[in-house]
């Protein structure tokens, strides 16, 4: 059985699973949404369906479908497991899903989904979890990782889409990354960043917007 | 390639060479050829640092012609780090200069009769050996920087550092690349030594006046090549992902698995995987620029380039774009999460002649020793250092990873037959488990690598469906890297060719129209079993027997975080390998 709530790397402290209420918002401009793969890299979070399938999660939750799924997206981790049947793997609140394009090597090949050498890493493949959601539908949050060519590719869909991440992660990041984001508001008012304080909460929502303005959430 | 080079380090009057017809050993190439040597020409009980073992060194039969990515060296004798057959491949430009120049092989044999040290050159006109005492215990950066005013940077040198001087069991040999840096190494099994022991500090070779190779028919060679080029052009990991990221792109899945071995594999995950990641990588070396920087290809004709160099931040070059399996072994599995020192480990190495996988395990035993912490970069620094010196401490440390653990009474020294396991946690990834514990090489991850098993149709095509034994799997995989060792093909090749069925096709058709054969799949795998056998017979001869295809007990007894997994593939299972 896969360890659901198996959320380490500063993430601890957070109720596993359950979305923040109200957080602060931040929301701003960029061209180049690509400055943010090495945080997709390392982890992000969204909101998802609880119980949906990993197909399901991709294609109508966060509009990652057909061709590109199927052509790019060669490796799924639910929860550190690498998942051979995105149509039958289900997301509870709380878990990792990490995608990755294809690899290379025994390792890579071993790795990728429905893989001729699944076989070698059947100790740590998905099995069918048990689906014990408390209450299917409701929204819940999940953890992503974007590997490689997907942390570029799709930048601009999730910041696009928005996501939820630690508030001294994401500090971490704009001192180490220095990304160049315009129209910056923090909860409607302008600002500029780095921030000298950051918000206190835990955890912030982040969003692309085309203009300087709230979106909804 | 027709000839062979002998040079008799123990003949009267000094050594000498012999250049000879390739004779029964025409058609071999790479670990074909060096395997094919050892088992037929080295006594298997011999001392590996003794004079009845030989060391033989042959680019890969595509070496020297105009076949993409074919400039693969294979260096093999008798190991002395784990006392079986070895062989050890490296990029560089050597290969397709010593192809160039007609030799199939060089051999050398013999005991040394002084402490001199000899340099050997070849040309096109001859092969000569002098003795030049002025190079002893330099490192191999400073002595390409000796040899460049003399040879010029257009010569490829195939040479050992410290450590091989110093025969320790951890020393490579080295390989120049097109920038003439000594940056490719023949790393495992501690070939540098034994290149030590017989007095040898470096071979130039100089290609001026030679061409490329003709192929034997040349209109199918040209249009198979360019297809074989095309089909590695159009593959993602191959055309994409390996020139983008290099082969640290693994760092992030490997952790995501729970595979990636951390703190001398205690764990399976490292929470500061994000910093050295291949991803992590490439932006830094994009940021800083420079030439070469996040794409290079370690031999001119490499279409692939998953290599790059690494520049410090004031823009000075530091080393090669250090690989997976270095970045691992300095990185996570020493807990060290600094790009910046990890490269300088890498110089450190490459410079000294230490295997990066082999030195990095070392440390990692010795830190869980409490010699240092882990973590500590400056210690890690120091201890190579050390190694590169020879002080006492450092003579443990270039003993390698089980030595090593030996002297400081630990039971988690990671290795198979005396070779330390690299980057990949068998216990979350069992079917590579098994090729540690049973390739003929000691535990080595490129020993069962070659996926190209559907398509070779080894033991039956595989069907994903279909639960496959995973020593079948195991054997199959370890038969056809065999076989592609001895092209002189570059392993990566492997995915495209798995993949793309017609990519494959247009691979073995180079190699027809270059030597005018018709060699099909079934022959491919025909030669991987030869290579195979003749390495499991010396072995078989050497004193190894099935006893020897295990890991360490405390794999199957020690369950790694996260997934809570031990390595539970039965011996039964284990002894099936090698049935064929
Ligand atoms: S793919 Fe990498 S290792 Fe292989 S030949 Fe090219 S640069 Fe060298």
């Amino acid at each position: 059985m896969p360890t659901v709530h198996n959320v380490p790397d500063g993430a601890a402290d957070m109720l596993p699973g359950a979305i923040p209420i109200n957080p602060p918002a931040l929301f701003f401009r960029t061209s180049q949404p690509e400055q943010f793969q090495q945080l997709f890299q390392d982890h992000f979070y969204v909101a998802c369906e609880d119980g949906c399938t990993i197909r399901e999660f991709l294609c109508e939750q966060m509009h990652v479908c057909g061709d590109y799924t199927q052509r790019r997206i060669q490796t799924v981790f639910l929860n550190g497991h690498p998942v051979d049947d995105i149509d039958t793997a289900q997301i509870t609140a709380g878990d990792t899903v990490a995608l990755s394009s294809a690899m290379p090597g025994l390792m890579g090949a071993m790795m990728r989904s429905n893989s001729p050498f699944k076989q070698m890493r059947d100790t740590i493949t998905l099995q069918q979890k048990a689906t014990q959601q408390d209450s299917p539908g409701r929204q819940c949050l999940v953890r992503m990782r974007l590997f490689n060519f997907l942390a570029k590719e799709l930048a601009g869909l999730f910041t696009d889409n928005g996501f939820y991440i630690e508030t001294d992660v994401f500090q971490h990041f704009l001192t180490r990354q220095e990304p160049v984001l315009e129209g910056v508001l923090l909860d409607g008012a302008p600002m500029a960043l780095p921030w000298a304080t950051p918000p206190k909460a835990p955890m912030i929502f982040v969003k692309r917007t085309e203009t300087p303005v709230a979106p909804e959430r | 390639m027709d000839k062979i080079i002998r040079i008799d380090v123990g003949a009267e009057g000094g050594p000498k060479i012999t250049t000879t017809p390739v004779g029964e050993y025409a058609g071999l190439g790479g670990r074909a050829m060096t395997s094919c040597v050892v088992s037929k020409e080295v006594p298997a009980d011999c001392h590996p640092l003794g004079p009845e073992n030989k060391l033989v060194i042959a680019p890969g039969l595509m070496s020297g012609s105009a076949a993409v990515i074919s400039g693969r060296l294979s260096i093999g004798c008798k190991s002395p780090l784990t006392g079986t057959i070895k062989e050890a491949n490296a990029g560089g430009q050597a290969a397709q200069y010593l192809a160039r120049l007609g030799y199939a092989a060089i051999i050398i044999e013999g005991q040394r009769k002084s402490d001199d040290l000899y340099k050997v050159v070849i040309t096109k006109d001859a092969v000569t050996i002098e003795a030049d005492n002025s190079l002893k215990m330099l490192p191999n950066y400073d002595l390409c920087d000796k040899l460049k005013p003399v040879y010029g940077d257009k010569v490829a040198i195939i040479s050992i550092g410290t450590a091989g001087e110093m025969l320790m069991s951890n020393s490579s040999i080295a390989v120049t690349d097109p920038e003439f840096r000594p940056t490719r190494h023949a790393g495992r099994g501690g070939v540098g030594a034994v290149m030590g022991s017989k007095g040898i500090k470096c071979i130039v070779v100089n290609p001026e006046g030679t061409s490329l190779r003709k192929p034997v028919n040349e209109e199918q060679f040209k249009a198979a090549n360019k297809a074989f080029l095309e089909g590695l052009k159009r593959h993602a990991v191959t055309g994409q992902g390996l020139p983008a990221y290099g082969t640290n792109v693994l760092t992030n899945i490997l952790n995501e698995a729970g595979g990636y071995p951390t703190y001398n594999f205690r764990e399976g995950r490292y929470k500061h995987h994000a910093d050295i990641s291949g991803e992590a990588q490439a932006q830094l070396e994009e940021k800083r620029g420079g030439a070469g920087a996040a794409t290079h290809g370690c031999h001119r004709g490499c279409c692939i380039q998953c290599s790059g160099t690494y520049y410090d931040k004031d823009g000075n070059y530091l080393t090669k774009q250090p690989e997976y399996e270095t970045v691992w072994a300095h990185g996570g599995n020493c807990g060290i999460n600094d790009l910046d020192v990890i490269a300088k480990l890498d110089y450190l190495d490459d410079n000294y002649g230490f295997d990066t996988i082999e030195m990095g395990t070392t440390i990692g035993v010795l830190m869980e020793a409490g010699v240092i912490p882990f973590g500590d970069a400056e210690g890690a620094i120091k201890l190579v250092e050390e190694a590169g010196k020879g002080t006492p401490l450092g003579r443990i440390v270039g003993a390698g990873t089980a030595t090593a653990a030996r002297c400081y009474g630990l039971e988690h020294a990671p290795v198979v037959k005396g070779q330390s396991i690299p980057a990949y946690d068998p216990r979350a990834v069992k079917g590579v488990g098994v090729t540690y514990a049973t390739t003929t090489q000691g535990a080595d991850h490129t020993a069962g690598y070659a996926v190209a098993t559907n398509i070779l149709g080894v033991g039956g095509k595989l069907d994903p469906l279909t639960p496959v034994g995973q020593a079948e799997l195991s054997r199959n995989l370890q038969i056809a890297t065999a076989a592609l060792d001895a092209t002189g093909f570059c392993l990566f090749v492997a995915f495209a060719i798995l993949d793309q069925g017609d990519t494959f096709n247009a691979m073995v058709d180079t190699i027809n129209g270059m030597y005018g054969l018709s060699m099909d799949g079934n022959d491919v795998v025909e030669l991987g079993k030869k290579i195979l056998t003749w390495e499991r017979d010396f072995n078989i001869a050497a004193g190894f027997t099935k006893a020897h295809d295990r890991l360490p007990k405390y794999f199957s007894r020690e369950p790694l975080a996260p997934h809570g997994v031990v390595f539970d593939v039965p011996a039964e299972e284990l002894d099936k390998v090698m049935e064929f």
